[in-house]
């Protein structure tokens, strides 16, 4: 029917234009014909009158020309007036409810926001080649698979290794590099960067050329030039931005090297983990000569790019020709991304993309309720002669003010969101330093939902408020509710499921954080150099010469050397006890060695629960030993350890190539008898599974620790400093930084960092989990805020009437407000249960990352439950509040 | 003085003002433009036609099917409410601006 009307009417259309072309062929012809009879008049023959008369019109088809563009000039000059029109009704129909209007933008806003963002970060972690690379698809990484069926996978091989896919590869190209963290020394001052040591074809290779400056122009990777090229970060934040940074020198591993250039803003390379600064091979391994000559120090990576004409399958064959072992190339998208974040990440998307359905369904309710207020407008103008399609036409506008609005808007909360994410969830990958095409599509599809979700709601309620469907609204009317009642179950479940999940990850995390450890970790520090390629020469007397001075800084209250504490690393020496055949074990681990001097055990507050502790004699004194709780009642059970012996460390004689099983120091190696018990301190995981809360231990003075058996420069070995302090480290680190360093620039960074920092990497999980699903939960409830506000909104319009009558025969404005409160919050409460029970549910799939935190956690479903509430409650008030003032007038109105 | 060229908008004005008087065909239109004007507005076919139909999208005039007063079949046009109340504003405004221009031309 409507098809038809619509084509009955454009044909007509058509018809009249056909109408109106031959009345006006008629008139001009009838106009010539009467100047041409003028003519004639005047006497002039027939032909010449005609002839004259056409000049004197200027020619027939010119004047319909013309006509015909004064038509369409004034249909246009229409269309726009029409348009300027409604965009003005739009705009005032819309700031008649400011309220409303905002909290549609709002909804769409945030919802639209979180997933822009995550469509950013997924795009350019995972989908996206890396910027400023020539046909990245033409780029692969290289990986070497063993030999068999072993599946074993070697993702780096040596610098001769590397020279031959270079040299031997015909069907590509091919550059090495190396990913570490270095000391950048800039005028004396000593910084840290994510540094990567390329071959000399590494930038040719990508294609990418820098901003500012010629860039590393080595020739060959033995004799580069001394050079180095800054990202455009790490150009914004050591040199402000310097325009003549190039030429600038700086050190970086001993070597006096120049600024050669500056790469574009957002190159990272050929993968979208973040670099600071390039530099040749030559630089990153001086003074490790023979690393372009050793086949077994396999520390580069390689990247190959087809050369035109070749196929990937033909490349793999040639390599793994050329190198003698399975290779295959891996695309460089998403490459070095872990497996871990790559599945959160999508995950999170779909979470995303839920709250996103939600917020649209939402802002639909909104715009139900804006509707229902703007009833009477639409009943006025179409009483003073709107058609139904100028109201129809203004909706539509409408719709597109509000989602081209909230699209801005969510544009704007994506780019604020997107680096608090990423921090998260993708640490190593590069900022984000302009929009992304995908972002701005994704925004695109994103509005046009948006205004699809708004026109069709305005378009459907116009048809409603037509007296021909008004009568149906009624029987429509409980479908719609059941409808809504729906969709707010699902949304307060979903910020409930999520609310929950952040609930158990924070409470795991708490827990973690609350366990006694057996030592004292806030306030304590460590000073130590980052790990570069092989060993820092002097190490033992720089640190030893540094440990006197920290001690003497302000603000330092105890200092102690180190080598190596629970969770930055272990000592294991060969141990045995007088008088039996087996070294002690739990499982198969032996007991780990600290080494302690009095002021490292007072730092960590290790507690000595019989004995004595260390004192400054044991240094020269007799070997000694402090054993800890599980040691003792392990190896000398029901029985006092203080006064026994135990034997560590390796025989004069020992050698490694004649020792058969584990080595066990003879009666030559002098016993050391314990004169203390310390209780148990957590040696390695932060985890208390199995034996990990109860390990062996002991505790050895630092003079007194036995050597490896092997020469080594100087003995003991000081691998950093331990500090307490009184106050910030912030201001104590550069101090110390510049103790240690002294006017070397040859040193790799020295780390001042917190102990607890060492758990870090274990507690990582649990504060992604917390911090992820407490944004997103958040989210989640402002949604649910929103539609439970505009739900219980609409139902309260749609009931004013019944309020009015329930006011006007005497009920109490209190008892409408609790009767409005009641029913939004059974409906919040359903969706708690519903939300609590489909928590306990997903959380099995979680259950190996809780640590002491069941699911069904009353404490944690009782914070999701409680929040959700106070949430509900808050979102109903309003609307709930203005029932309860209904006027009974109304009644007399409607 | 030879013809001169139209303000644009004028055209309208004079249109609405000949067929005020009662209804006319496209050349009786022209014919009356130039003779009131005394020859100062001589009005072409490729200005009088599209100012005919645009005056008649606008609602302002109305054509229809007739006999000129030559006994010719001609499209007559008739002046509407709507354009007289046009014309009526614009008179009133054309007044003000002529005799303001006319002002500021006689200062000096």
């Amino acid at each position: 029917m409507s098809f038809l009307s619509r084509w009955r009417a454009r044909t007509r259309t058509w018809l009249r234009r056909d109408v109106v072309e031959r009345d006006l062929s008629r008139e001009l012809a009838d106009w010539v014909d009467e100047l041409a009879a003028r003519y004639e008049a005047d006497g002039c023959a027939p032909d010449e009158a005609r002839r004259r008369a056409l000049v004197e019109t200027g020619g027939v088809e010119q004047v319909k020309d013309q006509v015909r563009d004064a038509r369409e000039r004034w249909m246009l000059d229409r269309a726009i007036e029409r348009l300027r029109f409604d965009a003005l009704t739009a705009c005032r129909s819309l700031a008649a409810t400011p309220a409303l209007t905002a909290a549609v933008v709002m909804t769409i806003a945030s919802a639209a926001a979180i997933n822009l963002a995550m469509v950013s970060l997924i795009d350019r972690a995972l989908l996206s080649p890396p910027p400023h690379v020539v046909d990245a698809d033409r780029v692969f990484t290289v990986a070497m698979h063993a030999p068999g069926d072993t599946g074993g996978l070697r993702t780096t091989m040596s610098y001769p290794s590397f020279a031959i896919v270079r040299d031997q590869v015909p069907a590509v190209s091919a550059a090495a590099y190396l990913r570490d963290t270095m000391s950048l020394v800039i005028d004396g001052d000593q910084r840290r960067v994510n540094a990567m040591a390329v071959s000399a074809t590494y930038f040719s290779l990508l294609g990418a050329r820098p901003a500012i400056g010629p860039g590393l122009i080595a020739k060959n990777d033995d004799a580069a030039e001394p050079a180095v090229v800054l990202s455009h970060a790490l150009w914004q934040s050591a040199f402000g931005g310097d325009p003549k940074v190039v030429g600038r020198r700086v050190s970086i591993r001993g070597v006096d090297c120049e600024v050669a250039g500056v790469m574009p803003d957002g190159f990272s390379g050929h993968s979208a983990v973040g670099v600071d600064l390039w530099l040749p091979f030559a630089v990153a391994f001086h003074g490790n000569p023979g690393w372009d000559r050793d086949p077994y120090r396999n520390l580069l990576s390689t990247v190959v790019r087809l050369a035109p004409g070749q196929t990937l399958e033909a490349a793999e064959t040639q390599a793994t020709r050329a190198l003698g072992s399975p290779t295959t190339f891996d695309s460089i998208v998403g490459a070095n991304v872990g497996a871990t974040e790559r599945q959160v990440a999508w995950w999170l998307g779909a979470v995303a993309l839920l709250i996103f359905a939600i917020g649209l369904a939402n802002a639909a309710t909104l715009l139900v309720v804006r509707a229902a207020r703007r009833q009477e407008d639409i009943v006025i103008r179409t009483a003073l002669g709107a058609s139904r399609g100028r109201l129809l036409a203004q909706a539509i506008v409408e719709a597109m003010l509000v989602a081209a609005a909230a699209t801005a808007l969510a544009l704007a909360f994506a780019i604020w969101l997107d680096e608090p994410i990423r921090r998260v969830l993708f640490p190593d990958v590069v900022g984000r330093s302009d929009l992304a095409r995908t972002t701005l599509e994704a925004a695109g599809i994103s509005g046009a939902l948006a205004f699809a979700i708004c026109a069709l709601t305005a378009v459907w309620q116009i048809r409603g408020s037509l007296p021909a469907t008004a009568l149906s609204g009624a029987a429509r009317r409980s479908g719609r509710t059941r409808a809504l009642t729906a969709l707010l179950l699902l949304q307060t479940a979903l910020s409930t499921v999520l609310l929950s999940g952040a609930g158990m990850f924070g409470q795991s995390l708490r827990k973690l954080a609350a366990q006694d450890l057996g030592m004292r970790m806030d306030g304590v520090f460590i000073v130590s150099f980052e790990q570069g390629p092989g060993d820092v020469p002097g190490r033992n007397e720089i640190l030893a010469a540094a440990l006197e001075k920290v001690r003497a800084l302000p603000g330092v209250e105890l200092a102690s050397p180190i080598d190596s504490l629970p969770f930055t690393g272990f000592n294991v020496p060969p141990i045995s006890v007088p008088g039996r055949a087996e070294p002690p074990r739990i499982g198969e681990q032996l007991p780990y060695l600290i080494a302690s001097t009095p002021e490292s055990l007072k730092i960590l507050g290790i507690e000595i629960a019989e004995g004595r502790t260390f004192t400054a004699a044991d240094d020269r004194g007799a070997p000694v030993v402090i054993v800890n709780d599980t040691m003792a009642r392990v190896v000398w059970p029901g029985e006092s350890a203080i006064g026994k012996c135990i034997r560590i460390g390796f025989d004069d004689d020992f050698d490694p190539a004649l020792s058969v099983g584990p080595p066990m120091p003879s009666d030559k190696v002098p016993c050391r008898q314990i004169v203390g018990v310390a209780h148990d301190v957590r040696q390695r995981s932060i985890v208390p599974v199995d034996n990990e809360a109860h390990l062996m231990q002991y505790f050895v003075p630092f003079s007194q620790v036995p050597p490896p058996p092997f020469p080594v420069a100087s003995w003991p070995e000081i691998r950093g400093l331990l500090l307490r302090t009184s106050t910030g480290i912030e201001t104590l680190a550069p101090q110390i930084r510049r103790i240690v360093v002294g006017r070397r620039a040859d040193l790799p960074f020295v780390r001042v960092a917190a102990y607890t920092a060492s758990l870090d990497r274990q507690l990582r999980p649990w504060r992604l989990g917390t911090t992820l699903l407490g944004l997103f939960s958040a989210l989640a409830l402002a949604v649910a805020a929103m539609g439970l506000y505009a739900a219980f909104a609409h139902v309260v319009a749609e009931r004013r009437r019944e309020m009015a009558i329930r006011i006007a025969i005497g009920a109490r404005p209190g008892g409408v407000l609790r009767l409005i409160l009641r029913e939004s919050l059974s409906t919040a409460a359903a969706g708690v249960v519903a939300g609590n029970l489909a928590a306990i549910m997903c959380g099995r799939w979680v259950q190996s990352l809780l640590f002491e935190t069941a699911p069904s956690d009353p404490m944690v479903l009782g914070f999701a439950a409680a929040v959700m509430l106070t949430v509900a409650l808050a979102a109903t008030l309003v609307p709930a509040r203005s029932a309860s003032h209904a006027d009974p007038n109304i009644l007399l109105r409607v | 003085m030879p013809p001169s060229t139209l303000l644009q908008g004028t055209l309208d004005l004079l249109i609405l003002r000949t067929l005020a008087l009662g209804p006319l065909h496209g050349v009786a239109i022209a014919d009356r433009i130039k003779q009131v004007t005394r020859g100062t507005f001589e009005v072409k076919a490729g200005s009088l036609f599209p100012a005919l139909h645009r005056l008649e999208a606008d609602g302002r005039i109305r054509g229809g099917w007739g006999a000129a007063p030559t006994g010719r079949r001609a499209k007559l046009y008739v002046i509407t409410r709507a354009g007289r109340a046009h014309l009526a504003a614009e008179t009133k405004s054309w007044a003000r601006v002529a005799l303001a221009i006319q002002q500021v031309l006689e200062m000096s």
